[in-house]
C-alpha cells in the first residue's frame, strides 16, 4: 500500500476517534444524549469512553506526522487496539443482550435478535473495521520487510 | 584454589567468550508496541483503555446471565415451585430455607434456598467467572508487569511499589488471594499495609457483581470514595509505621497470545474454589442471620447500635442485619441492604460501611495467618484492629459530614 493511501486512512480513523471522543465527552458532561440515524453518543461510562477514543485519535494524527517509521506505525496501531476494545466490546455486549427475550421470551427470535443488533451503535463500531484493516497492513507489511 | 579480583574477572571474561554469541538487537514492531505501553503518555491511555474493557465485559457478560436467565428462571420458576412444595408455612424452618411466603421475587424472599442461592449462582457466579477470565487473559498476555510499571510511581508516594496492583487486582476478585499474594512484597511493613489496605478498601468481584447489578447508578461514587481512602490511608500508614519500602527491579517479559487450554485450566481452578469456599459462606450466611432474627438478637442490636448507626454515620438501624451477614459475605451484606428503605445517600453511606468496616472472616483468617510473615500474629492481629476501627469511624464518619455539608440525603 503507498504512503497516501495509508496516511489517509490513518487520518480517518485519527479524526473520527477524536471528533467522537471530544463529542462524547460533552455529552456526557452535559448530560445530554444525541443520535444522527443509526449513530448514538449513549450507553454506559460515555465519558471514559470518550477520553479513550480521544487519545486514540490523538495518538493516530500525530502517527501521520511520518507514518514510514516504525515507531509511528506501532502508535497507530496501540490507537487501534484501543478502538477495538471500545467498539469491540460494544459489538460483544449488543450480541449479547439482542440473544436474551426480555420478561416472556428465553430467547429472543431471530428477528429480534437482528432487529435489535442494528438499531443504533456507537461511533467506535464504526471506527472498528477501518481500523482492524488498519492493523492487517500494517503486520503485512512487517512480515514482508522481515522476509 | 583461590582467585583474586583481578583472575576472578579474567576467568569470567574467558568463559563468556568461550559461551555468549552478541547478535544486533533488532527492533521490531511487537517490541516498539511493547514499550509503548509502559510509556506514561502512550501506556496510561491505553491502561485506561483495557480497564474500560475490563468493567464493559464484566457488565456485558454477568448481565446477560443474571438478567437474562437466572432472574427469570429463580423469580418464574424456582421461588413458586418452592413456595409450592415446602411444607410447614408459617414455621421457623419455613423461615429460614424459604424465607417470606409472601414474596414475588428470590431476591426479597431472604430464605437460604430463595436468596441465598439467587445471590450466590445468579448474581456473583457470572461476576466471578468474567472477572477471572479477563483476569486470566491480562495475564497470559504478559499485560499486567506492564500495569505494574505503569503505577509504580504512584504506589511509590504511599510505600509501595509497581507489583503491589497484583494483590490489588486479585483482590477486585477475592481478597483471600489478594491477602495471600502479599507475600511477595518485600518488607514486612509493606506486607502489614497492604493487607490492611486490601481489606479495608479493595471490594471483592462478588460484592462488585452484586454492587453493578442492584445499584448501578451509586457505583461510581462508592468507588471513588474507596478509592481515596486507600490512597489517604496507605499515605498516613507509610508514614506511621515504622520499616522499608524498597525499589523494585522487574524484567517485563514480551506480549503473547493467551492458549485458551491454558485460560480454561486456570479459569476452572478459580471458579472451583468459588464453588467449595464462597458459596457455603453465602448460604450460611443467610442462615444465620434469619436465625438471629427469629431470636430478636438483630432487632436488640439495632436498637443498642442506633445512636451509633444513625448520629455518627447517618444510615438506618436497620443496617444491622446486613452488616452481620457482612462478616460472612459482603456480597450478601449488599444485596441485603439495597432491599432496606433508605435514601440514596445513605445506601452509598451503607455500602461504603459495609466495605471497610471489618474484612469478611475468610480473608481475617487470611490475614491472621499471613501475619506471621509480617511481624508476628498478635502485631498484626492488634495493627489490623486499630487500623480498622479508626477508619471505620472516621471514613464513614466523615462521609456523613460530607453529606451534610453538601446538604446532601
Amino acid at each position: 500500500m503507498n504512503q497516501k493511501t495509508f496516511n489517509t486512512i490513518l487520518a480517518l480513523i485519527g479524526f473520527g476517534a477524536f471528533i467522537s471522543g471530544v463529542l462524547e465527552v460533552l455529552f456526557t458532561l452535559t448530560g445530554q444524549t444525541f443520535q444522527w440515524g443509526r449513530i448514538a453518543f449513549q450507553g454506559d461510562f460515555t465519558f471514559w469512553r470518550g477520553i479513550i477514543l480521544l487519545s486514540s485519535g490523538i495518538l493516530s494524527l500525530s502517527a501521520i506526522y511520518n507514518p514510514s517509521l516504525i515507531e509511528k506505525r506501532a502508535q497507530a496501531i496501540l490507537a487501534s487496539f484501543m478502538i477495538w476494545i471500545v467498539g469491540g466490546l460494544e459489538v460483544f455486549s449488543t450480541i449479547l443482550e439482542s440473544i436474551t427475550g426480555g420478561e416472556d421470551l428465553w430467547l429472543n427470535t431471530v428477528q429480534g435478535f437482528l432487529n435489535n443488533c442494528v438499531d443504533s451503535f456507537t461511533p467506535a463500531v464504526i471506527l472498528l473495521p477501518i481500523s482492524v484493516f488498519l492493523v492487517l497492513i500494517v503486520f503485512r507489511e512487517e512480515r514482508k520487510n522481515e522476509r | 584454589m583461590k582467585f583474586d579480583t583481578e583472575r576472578r574477572w579474567e576467568l569470567i571474561d574467558k568463559i563468556s567468550r568461550e559461551t555468549v554469541n552478541y547478535g544486533a538487537d533488532k527492533t521490531t514492531l511487537k517490541t516498539i508496541l511493547a514499550e509503548l505501553t509502559v510509556k506514561p503518555l502512550t501506556g496510561i491511555p491505553f491502561a485506561v483503555a483495557v480497564l474500560y474493557g475490563f468493567w464493559a465485559f464484566f457488565n456485558a457478560f454477568a448481565g446477560f446471565f443474571t438478567d437474562g436467565f437466572f432472574v427469570p428462571f429463580f423469580d418464574n420458576l424456582w421461588l413458586p415451585w418452592l413456595q409450592d412444595i415446602f411444607p410447614l408455612e408459617g414455621s421457623w424452618l419455613y423461615y429460614v430455607l424459604v424465607g417470606d411466603p409472601g414474596a414475588t421475587n428470590s431476591f426479597e424472599a431472604f430464605g437460604i434456598l430463595t436468596s441465598g442461592m439467587f445471590v450466590a449462582i445468579g448474581i456473583v457466579l457470572p461476576a466471578i467467572v468474567a472477572f477471572y477470565l479477563f483476569i486470566t487473559i491480562l495475564e497470559d498476555s504478559g499485560y499486567m508487569p506492564r500495569l505494574a510499571v505503569l503505577v509504580d510511581t504512584i504506589l511509590h508516594k504511599i510505600g509501595l511499589h509497581g507489583f503491589a496492583v497484583v494483590p490489588m487486582i486479585l483482590s477486585l476478585g477475592c481478597n483471600v488471594p489478594g491477602v495471600a499474594s502479599t507475600r511477595t512484597l518485600e518488607t514486612k511493613k509493606q506486607r502489614f499495609m497492604m493487607m490492611i489496605l486490601l481489606s479495608i478498601f479493595i471490594p471483592c468481584g462478588a460484592q462488585l457483581g452484586v454492587m453493578l447489578s442492584l445499584i448501578p447508578e451509586y457505583f461510581g461514587y462508592i468507588m471513588l470514595y474507596l478509592l481515596v481512602g486507600f490512597f489517604l490511608f496507605g499515605y498516613l500508614l507509610d508514614r506511621i509505621i515504622p520499616g522499608k519500602s524498597p525499589e523494585i527491579m522487574t524484567d517485563v517479559p514480551p506480549f503473547r497470545l493467551p492458549t485458551a487450554a491454558n485460560v480454561t485450566r486456570k479459569l476452572w481452578v478459580k471458579v472451583k474454589g468459588f464453588f467449595t469456599n464462597a458459596i457455603p459462606f453465602v448460604l450460611l450466611g443467610v442462615g444465620v442471620v434469619n436465625l438471629l432474627y427469629l431470636g430478636g438478637v438483630i432487632d436488640w442490636l439495632s436498637s443498642v447500635l442506633e445512636p451509633v448507626f444513625t448520629g455518627w454515620f447517618g444510615i438506618p438501624k436497620e443496617t444491622v442485619a446486613p452488616l452481620i451477614a457482612g462478616f460472612l459475605r459482603k456480597d450478601l451484606a449488599v444485596a441485603q441492604l439495597s432491599a432496606i428503605d433508605m435514601t440514596g445517600f445513605q445506601l452509598i453511606t451503607s455500602v461504603v460501611i459495609i466495605s471497610i468496616y471489618f474484612p469478611c472472616i475468610a480473608t481475617f483468617s487470611m490475614i491472621i495467618k499471613e501475619g506471621r510473615r509480617s511481624g508476628g500474629i498478635l502485631k498484626v492481629l492488634g495493627g489490623s484492629l486499630l487500623t480498622l476501627s479508626t477508619v471505620v469511624f472516621l471514613w464513614g464518619g466523615l462521609l456523613h459530614l460530607i453529606g451534610m455539608v453538601l446538604g446532601v440525603r
